[in-house]
């Protein structure tokens, strides 16, 4: 093609790649399906990975960015009164409150049926503002329980049979202790470890004799401010004995989340598309065979070997295109209909769509590679006789 | 080239196919083609007429011997000066007309034009000679796979004549086509060879062979 105007071979090649995809329908039909396949996967798993990460690390800063835990490193009593007050008068702390470790203890309605075990724990009535639990039956905690000094428990849903609960306002055994069940909850806002565990409030259980943790929660954004002078605030005389566990940096969490999961969605998708590039492949080699005869017509009219070559190339990036261009379409719609559905706001990563139209280009190039190979050997007379 | 130059000169030429048994479809062929020449290659099947066009046509190499085209040493060429004649000088009509299926008439002329110097145009313009010259202007953006085999058979040849070639080269033309669609065939052949077309038709027909000027007869690779 030497000494030719560039452009004209230009719009040969591509006059040429397109009249391919029309007259082989069926076969540019299932190529072009399968790149739309792997694009609207690739679409589909980025924008929802990204919206979710988005969703997971919004719950962060609202959960779990929001809680910060002390706890002693001995087990001799360290909380005072005048400890908690001073985390209380601390700038972004809402709540805090006292929240026992776990105890594996009888439960039961009666002492006499006393005979199951669950976890319990002793819960401060501020405790019960920071940890949050979802109730499901009755009330969490009332003032005129500490006023009447009854003490009273929570217990999750999870535990009813176990415990023979009947209804609310009936008294359990816990331990040594009798306690009035005036609620019952099925998760907690916070600290979700101790979903599953008895919340008993006052008295003098087995519950509330274990090492005690103070729980305490911040406003949102608070709680790598709030987290450094929690020990020094509850022990001014020994905050080294104070451990506080305090939340990681939302912005370095939301990261943290959003590579994670993207990660996870880019290698799924890009899996993907390998697979749709496999089976352009090999649907592009086997049109190939089936285009032997004209491949061989083709040459005998003189058309050059690289320009049949690049023609099957060009097809195959063409129909990698328009498969990432439907695909793409329906990624988009899919995803904004989902986010919609679910109550999310849908998010897309624009590079990684970019990414889309760069991959289905060399994905096409790839998949046409081996097809431009086989016509570069075919010689014509072989493959007129086909 | 000068007038006595031919289109086509084979000194001694021979083509062996490999295999358990070696076969030697063509062996020792000397023939001149002149310009404007209609001549036929008659033969049984398995001649060696095929290998001989496929070689006329630089479709295939000889192993032995010398093969000129205008002039040209064909041995010396590349593969893509090759293929600039073929696109260029040479027409091919085939007994299984090697049409693109569905393609139209004219984008299947349109086929031989691709990556030649011609302008858009220049090529509509040539597509629409050819249609005209062939008869099938109702039948122009019609599936070739809906033609008649006759109606086939003038779409493959309109498109080994779009462009200026200067040599037809046709392998058995009307063993598809039944006798009279055949005979029109060759009265298209004859009248593009009175219009300065050098053509070559291989065929196992003597009534076919008739149309020529020359009649060249192989047998066992050999011409006799």
């Amino acid at each position: 093609m030497a000494g030719r105007r560039p452009l004209r071979i230009i719009l040969d090649l591509m006059g040429e790649a397109a009249s391919a995809t029309d007259s082989n329908r069926l076969a540019s039909l299932v190529l072009t399906m399968g790149m739309a396949l792997g694009a609207a996967v690739f679409v589909g798993v980025t924008s929802i990975s990204t919206t979710l990460s988005s969703q997971v690390s919004d719950l962060f800063d609202e959960r779990l960015a929001t809680t910060i835990t002390a706890e002693s490193r001995t087990s001799e009593p360290w909380i005072t009164e005048s400890g908690l007050e001073s985390v209380r008068r601390l700038v972004g702390v809402d709540a805090v409150g006292i929240l026992g470790n776990r105890v594996e203890t009888t439960v039961g309605v009666r002492h006499t049926t006393a005979t199951r075990f669950a976890g319990a724990r002793l819960a401060s009535p501020e405790a019960l503002r920071v940890i949050e639990p979802h109730m499901v039956a009755g009330v969490a905690y009332r003032r005129a329980h500490e006023l009447v000094g009854v003490p009273v428990a929570l217990i999750p849903s999870s535990l009813i049979e176990t415990v023979g609960l009947s209804g609310i306002g009936q008294q359990i055994v816990v331990g040594e202790g009798r306690y009035r069940v005036v609620g019952v909850f099925d998760g907690l806002e916070r600290r979700l470890d101790a979903a599953g565990d008895i919340l008993v409030i006052g008295g003098a259980g087995s519950a509330a004799r274990t090492p005690e943790a103070v729980v305490i929660k911040v406003a949102p954004g608070w709680g790598t401010r709030v987290a450094p002078v929690v020990a020094v605030a509850l022990r001014p005389d020994d905050p080294g004995q104070v451990v506080v566990s305090s939340p990681l940096d939302p912005e370095d969490f939301r990261l943290s989340v959003e590579e994670s999961v993207r990660a996870t969605g880019l290698a799924v998708s890009i899996v993907a598309m390998v697979v749709s590039g496999l089976m352009l492949a090999v649907v592009t080699a086997s049109g190939v065979v089936s285009r032997y005869s004209e491949i061989g017509m083709r040459r005998a009219l003189g058309t050059p070997r690289t320009a049949i070559a690049l023609e099957l190339m060009i097809h195959s990036v063409l129909v990698g295109l328009r498969g990432a261009l439907i695909g793409v379409s329906v990624g988009v719609v899919g995803v904004t209909l989902w986010a919609e559905r679910n109550g999310h706001r849908a998010m897309f990563d624009l590079a990684g769509l970019g990414k889309v139209w760069l991959v289905s280009i060399l994905v096409g190039l790839v998949a046409g590679l081996v097809p431009a190979v086989v016509a570069l050997r075919v010689p014509p007379v072989t493959a007129l006789r086909s | 080239m000068s007038r006595a130059t031919p289109v086509l000169r084979l000194r001694d030429v021979g083509r062996e196919f490999d295999g358990p048994v070696p076969v030697r479809a063509v062996a020792g062929v000397t023939v001149d083609i002149a310009p404007g020449e209609f001549v036929s290659v008659v033969g049984r099947s398995g001649s060696g007429k095929t290998t001989l066009l496929s070689i006329m046509g630089l479709l295939d190499s000889p192993d032995s011997g010398v093969l000129e085209f205008e002039g040209r040493l064909v041995s010396t060429l590349s593969e893509a000066e090759r293929s600039l004649i073929r696109r260029e000088r040479i027409g091919f009509v085939f007994q299984r007309f090697h049409l693109v299926p569905h393609r139209t008439v004219e984008q299947n002329l349109g086929l031989a034009l691709l990556y030649t110097p011609h302008r858009v145009r220049e090529r509509k313009r040539r597509v629409d000679e050819a249609i005209e010259a062939l008869g099938l202007e109702s039948r122009r953006r019609t599936d070739v796979s809906l033609l008649s085999g006759g109606e086939q058979q003038r779409v493959a040849m309109g498109r080994a004549l779009v462009g200026d070639v200067g040599l037809l080269l046709c392998d058995e033309p009307t063993g598809n086509l039944d006798s009279a669609t055949g005979r029109t065939v060759m009265e298209t052949l004859r009248s593009l060879n009175s219009r300065g077309v050098t053509v070559v038709v291989v065929t196992h027909d003597p009534v076919v062979a008739e149309f020529a000027q020359r009649q060249l007869t192989m047998k066992d690779g050999r011409l006799v």
